[in-house]
């Protein structure tokens, strides 16, 4: 039996809960669509990670990766389905208070403030731990040295490597327990792109990582869960290992 | 020659109010993309509030506090109108987000409701403030050209407003948030930052800096309950011409804005001053339609 939201419930943008979340997962994502206006981009997705695990969401341009990844974050609404984020329902919450609850996250296009400095950047990376500072920024600096050089300077005027490694720290400086990474290899040269993959490899069983890569190679070594997606729905899911390759291939060519 | 030199003075004073105005219409647009039509009102409401205070004073302290009253005026005038802004953005601004129009129309009415709420509090007459007796006199610099302490006081006023507001966005964490907002909304969101609560602190930051303006205002001429409106035209004219959410153009562009006034009004009249003023403007568009400063879109 289904009850309606009581008129206030649904006033404060409190909707009617929905199951309980799931157990032994710190992200879990229930039957979320998510639209445009009337067009549903993402249709249905189901997913989860268990904490510590590198989840990978690959699929062509377009396919809703990203629109997935902002729904998580809070920045686009739900229009249906739940996500639930250490052991609590956030799909009704705001996107900073969903970033204070302890998610990272590496928007695409690496979203940084281009006329703030890069520590001012950085510093903004404080918010989810209101400010404080044990030793974050020495840890970034030092995962990313090219930052300590460029610490004063205005982050627009970074190439597009620094500025995807500046997005990265920014997003680490708030200790983040999920790690939301879209497509942080994008557009980016090759020796810059190691660099990175090596990064999150530092920081597979710290925090769970969940990566929306087109990349199959380092999303294949990386991943300890896969999923595909097709014009908004999940196509195929399953370990790196045991995913079809020819499917695989087929679900990601263009 | 003295007289030339005493509008420029002048100008240089007004055009000084005026920056402190449309710093903040420049503020709530910046972050906010919101043109905020009851921006005037608050310079209505900060002169009111020199004008209860002046009452207050004289009250208690009799002619002794008329000294005084002023800097407690100031204050006052920050306070309040600071907090209109922050009630008007919490009770009807936000909620019209991402509805410019609408926002524009809700504003505009909410001005109408004040300028009426003046009137029927103060009466529809101005009113008038006595100048504290430390404001008054000047320096006689040559000829007939003095500055007059007061007008030297409102820039020194204005002065010390710019750097406060300088100093707040960048050096505090508070300010930080400001920026990043104003940047990127959505990735500041993203990143933890409580966007409503920025909105809402720099909206009554924003209104009570045109509380400031208005209590300035008070000390050179009478208060009446359309103040604003006379002002508001001219700061909206520095926010265009200087660049859309641009803080140092806001600044050069108050005051060009103040000075060609005041040198115009010298040569013409005020009213064919103001028909040049607005020529130039338009000229001023066409050429640079994105305004003194331009700065490319960060989203």
């Amino acid at each position: 039996m289904t009850r309606l939201p009581s008129p206030v419930a649904t006033l404060l943008g409190r909707a009617e809960p929905g199951p309980p979340a799931p157990e032994g997962s710190i992200l879990a994502v229930r039957d979320l669509s998510i639209a445009y206006g009337r067009s549903v981009v993402v249709r249905d997705v189901s997913l989860q990670a268990a904490p510590g695990e590198v989840v990978c969401v690959m699929g062509r341009n377009g396919a809703g990766k990203t629109t997935l990844l902002k729904s998580i974050i809070g920045v686009l609404p739900a229009h249906r389905g739940h996500v639930y984020f250490s052991g609590r329902e956030v799909t009704r919450r705001p996107s900073y208070s969903r970033a204070r609850s302890g998610i990272g996250y590496v928007p695409q296009g690496r979203g940084i403030f281009p006329y703030l400095t890069v520590l001012e950047n950085l510093l903004m990376g404080l918010e989810p731990v209101r400010g404080r500072q044990d030793g974050q920024l020495e840890e970034v600096l030092a995962l990313f040295p090219v930052l300590k050089q460029m610490a004063g300077r205005t982050a627009g005027v970074l190439s597009g490597g620094q500025q995807q490694q500046l997005a990265i720290g920014r997003a680490l400086m708030g200790r983040p327990r999920l790690l939301l990474l879209d497509e942080p290899t994008e557009g980016i040269q090759p020796n810059i792109v190691e660099e990175i993959e090596a990064v999150i490899g530092s920081l597979r069983g710290r925090m769970t990582i969940l990566l929306v890569e087109q990349f199959l190679g380092f999303a294949l070594a990386n991943a300890d869960m896969c999923y595909v997606l097709e014009r908004g729905s999940i196509s195929l899911r399953g370990k790196p290992t045991e995913l079809d390759a020819t499917r695989l291939q087929e679900a990601l060519s263009v | 020659m003295d007289l030339f030199l005493q509008q420029l003075f002048n100008g240089f004073s007004l055009g000084s109010i005026l920056l402190l105005v449309a710093l903040g219409l420049a503020f709530s647009f910046g972050l906010m993309n919101v043109i905020n039509m009851a921006h005037g009102e608050m310079i209505m409401v900060g002169a009111y509030s020199a004008y209860v205070a002046q009452n207050w004073f004289d009250d208690l302290f009799g002619a002794a506090g008329l000294g005084y009253y002023f800097i407690f005026a100031l204050l006052l005038a920050f306070v309040v109108a600071g907090a209109m802004g922050m009630l008007l953005e919490r009770t009807l601004i936000q909620r019209l987000y991402g509805r410019p129009l609408d926002t524009l129309l809700a504003t505009w009415g909410v001005s109408l409701v004040l300028q009426q709420g003046a009137r029927s509090v103060f009466g529809a007459p101005n009113v008038q403030v006595t100048s504290p007796p430390w404001l008054t006199g000047g320096i006689d610099v040559m000829g007939d050209f003095t500055m007059p302490y007061i007008r030297l006081f409102i820039i020194g006023l204005v002065a010390l407003c710019i750097l406060g507001v300088y100093l707040y966005l960048t050096r505090t964490s508070a300010g930080r948030r400001t920026r990043a907002v104003m940047q990127n909304r959505e990735v500041a969101g993203a990143l933890g930052v409580v966007t409503p609560k920025v909105d809402m602190f720099t909206f009554g930051l924003a209104s009570g800096l045109a509380g400031v303006a208005g209590c300035a205002l008070a000390l050179i001429g009478p208060i009446g309950p359309s103040l604003g409106t006379y002002y508001i035209v001219d700061a909206f004219l520095v926010v265009i011409t200087g660049g859309i959410g641009q803080i140092v153009g806001t600044v050069l562009a108050a005051l060009s804005v103040g000075w060609l006034n005041a040198i115009l009004e010298y040569q013409t009249s005020a009213s064919l001053a103001k028909v040049i003023v607005f020529a130039l403007v338009i000229a001023f568009l066409q050429w640079r339609p994105a305004g003194m400063v331009a700065r490319r879109n960060a989203r």
